[in-house]
């Protein structure tokens, strides 16, 4: 039995690590119209965010008000 | 001041809960993000859907409103309410049958009605539950505290009245497991000033020393009831932020991304807490790979046949009994204004229409050459098995052209020469041939028209025909079964892929459309479903045999239906066992579909370039996993004939999915070079 999704809410069969291998081979061989694609930053960030998204997220909500206020004062710069 | 405890899991919360729940008698609980959580990052997106069935409700009463201008009414009548209930209470608290009215008074005027109110709350509460998910632990727990006869309560800050929470708590399988439910929107007494709970302590006479509150908000649900000498139990979730991170960046790329749009979906397709989320291979496939496919190619015939004004869709057998099915699951969601065609399953085949087809157009050339296509097919027998002609009484008129019923008449095969096709040619233009053609198919046709005029086709004026492919000959024979009439529909054909083999008819009554994939449009990764045609015929395919034809009887028509107890009948059966935890994924996934689509408001354009990479990466570079897990058994096909054509005449290359196990596994660049040679052909084609 197979879950239908992984434990870093990725699609199982489907992980967004290959949804990135194959905007690159997009690059390089013409394999559909991808509109644009993945792009480089948000694909990153939500590789990123996929592969250490639990684990980040365990540490900083403790932070949660701390972070808030930060993120206020760098809305002001 | 009892100082709130903060817990970082879930689990952690409701492991303290429970162990310290002997000390409490009442124990109340926030609702959203705590007793149920949303799938969406943001609870106001809920809102999106009710404003587009408000443009379509005032479209359809001849107001013109677009989705963005109602949802501003909205957001002004409740600012304004908010506004108001400052004036007199701590708390700035809406409740929507009150603004909802106005809001509905205000774009729909002297069209407004009680009924209306009670339509658009309906489906505002049915969008809601589709978004909310009860979390399993908090469940188990509540079930816990209610066999130890505790008191359980719901008290939400929200602007829905505590009837319309009801509803969404009933609809998370939770009501009986709780005494009552209190809102906000009742009394204008919110927990976020604290008044609620004196409100909830005097209504429901408990005690605050034995009163554990559990939420997420530190405020509300910390703070608060702490200052009034409530114990608190606050929820900081690090999954849920984590969760609600990955959607809110899909849902927010996807707004300048395209490619996006399609994962969005299924990110929001994800079962969530107690939803079923295991199944076998064959079920993940089926709700990840095929469901929203399948969901965007049925809600785009559900789109074109409202804007054409489309009076009925035909599901075309046998592949149509999953659209059918797909479509009935989905449109009451997508479309809840109901304005939609009627529909019909329609049964059919190439094999049944294509006698019917002749009765009075005769044989004509394309029809020959669509038999004659398939490689296994080569003489006037394959072509009489096909249009259920009688050889033997055919045979004069082919030796009146020096022809025989063995005469080979495809170049694919042995012993065909160039002057069997002049002299084939010569007989289809023969009217003594064509008129003994007709003769013979005159009956299928006839219970054919009884059959259509029973399913009232003839009384439509534009109707959709929707299949799974390839060459959209069940269409063409069918109108060539009935455009003699006058009162024949225009039809709109709409089918999964079209390969268009042989070009589609220049009749504008009859029409085809490739929606996922269409030949004449240059769509590479779209084009890879032509790796696995089968693949998608297994997967939607009824279970019941195929039809083999209309038969006219004196008191109306029989549909013949092909025997299923000798060798490929119970292949198929074989076969439809196998692929049965497929179908399942794809009608569970198609569910998830409609309540992620809705919310979304996309449709499959928006989904294209997704579905682009969807279709190259599982059909035309698949692992060799989902190769083994996803081919078909079996795939039986009667317009096949069983003749070996010259393989030097046919040149083919195996394709990816027919190779062994071994190659799929260790043959260097295999994919990529199938995929160069798949490239070569498109271009070519």
């Amino acid at each position: 039995m197979k879950n239908l999704k992984t434990s870093r809410y990725d699609i199982t069969g489907n992980s967004f690590f290959r949804v990135l291998r194959f905007n690159l081979l997009n690059k390089v061989v013409p394999t559909g119209n991808y509109r644009m694609g993945t792009g480089l930053r948000p694909g990153m960030t939500l590789l990123l965010l996929h592969w250490f998204g639990r684990p980040l997220f365990r540490l900083l909500i403790r932070y949660e008000p701390q972070l808030h206020r930060l993120y206020q004062k760098l809305k002001k710069y | 001041m009892r100082e709130p405890k903060t817990f970082f899991s879930l689990a952690q919360l409701v492991n303290h809960g429970k162990s310290c729940a002997p000390d409490y008698q009442t124990i109340s609980f926030d609702l959203f993000d705590t007793l149920l959580i949303r799938r969406i990052h943001e609870p106001d997106l809920v809102k999106l859907p009710v404003a587009r069935y408000l443009a379509s409700l005032a479209k359809a009463a001849g107001i013109e409103k677009s989705p963005r201008a109602i949802q501003k009414i909205r957001d002004r009548i409740e600012k304004h309410q908010r506004a108001e209930t400052g004036k007199s209470f701590d708390d700035h608290e809406a409740r929507y049958p009150v603004f909802m009215e106005k809001t509905l008074r205000e774009i729909f005027g002297s069209h407004y009605n009680g009924q209306l109110l009670a339509e658009v709350t309906r489906y505002e509460l049915e969008m809601e539950s589709r978004v909310l998910v009860p979390r399993q632990l908090l469940v188990e727990w509540l079930e816990q505290l209610q066999a130890q006869n505790k008191r359980v309560l719901i008290i939400s800050d929200i602007y829905l009245p505590a009837e319309h929470l009801k509803v969404l708590v009933e609809g998370a399988g939770l009501l009986h497991l709780v005494e009552d439910v209190v809102s906000s929107a009742d009394t204008f007494l919110a927990k976020a000033s604290g008044k609620a709970f004196p409100l909830v302590q005097e209504k429901y006479n408990i005690d605050t020393t034995t009163w554990l509150h559990v939420g997420d908000n530190p405020i509300s649900d910390g703070l608060r009831p702490a200052e009034f000498g409530i114990d608190a139990l606050v929820l900081k979730d690090s999954d849920e932020k984590f969760r609600k991170a990955l959607i809110k960046r899909y849902y927010n790329y996807g707004k300048g991304r395209p490619f996006y749009r399609g994962r969005a979906l299924q990110q929001l397709m994800m079962p969530l807490e107690g939803e079923r989320s295991e199944g076998n291979d064959l079920y993940v496939e089926g709700y990840n790979f095929l469901a929203p496919l399948i969901g965007a190619f049925v809600q785009h015939i559900a789109e074109e046949s409202r804007r054409l004004g489309l009076t009925k869709v035909f599901f075309f057998s046998r592949e149509g009994y999953t659209f059918k099915k797909v479509w009935d699951i989905i449109t009451p969601t997508l479309f809840p204004d109901g304005n939609l065609p009627q529909t019909e399953y329609l049964y059919v085949s190439r094999m049944a229409l294509a006698g019917a087809s002749c009765a009075y157009q005769g044989l004509t050339n394309v029809s020959a050459n669509i038999a004659l296509l398939p490689p296994g097919n080569k003489d006037f027998r394959d072509i009489a098995r096909i249009f259920q002609f009688d050889v033997q009484a055919l045979e004069p008129h082919l030796h009146a052209h020096k022809l025989n019923a063995d005469s080979i008449l495809s170049s694919l095969h042995e012993g065909y020469d160039e002057k069997f096709s002049v002299r084939f040619m010569e007989l289809l233009e023969d009217e003594n041939f064509q008129k003994a053609v007709k003769l013979q198919t005159a009956a299928s046709n006839a219970a054919l028209m009884k059959y259509l005029t029973e399913l009232d086709l003839f009384s439509h004026s534009q109707v959709a025909m929707v299949d799974i492919g390839w060459l959209g000959t069940i269409q063409r024979f069918l109108y060539d079964a009935v455009k003699h009439r006058h009162d024949c529909p225009r039809m709109l054909g709409y089918v999964f892929g079209a390969t268009r083999g042989i070009p589609f008819g220049g009749d504008l009554k009859s029409n085809l459309e490739g929606v996922i994939y269409d030949r004449s449009n240059l769509e590479l990764g779209a084009s890879c479903l032509l790796y696995a045609r089968d693949l998608f015929e297994e997967a939607c395919r009824a279970p019941h045999p195929t039809l083999e034809g209309y038969i006219d009887t004196e008191d109306g028509y029989e549909l013949k239906f092909r025997k299923t107890d000798d060798a490929t009948g119970r292949a198929e059966l074989e076969q439809d066992q196998y692929f049965s935890p497929l179908q399942m994924g794809i009608y569970a996934g198609v569910e998830a579909y409609a309540g992620a689509s809705s919310l979304l408001g996309y449709g499959l354009n928006d989904y294209r370039p997704w579905f682009s990479y969807l279709l190259t990466s599982k059909l035309a570079f698949p692992r060799t996993s989902e190769v083994v897990t996803m081919r078909h058994r079996h795939h039986l096909d009667d317009f096949h004939g069983t003749s070996k054509p010259n393989q030097k005449r046919i040149k083919e290359v195996k394709a990816l999915w027919d190779r062994s196990l071994l190659s799929l596994r260790f043959l260097p660049f295999l994919r990529t070079r199938l995929f160069w040679k798949h490239i070569r052909t498109v271009l070519n084609s």
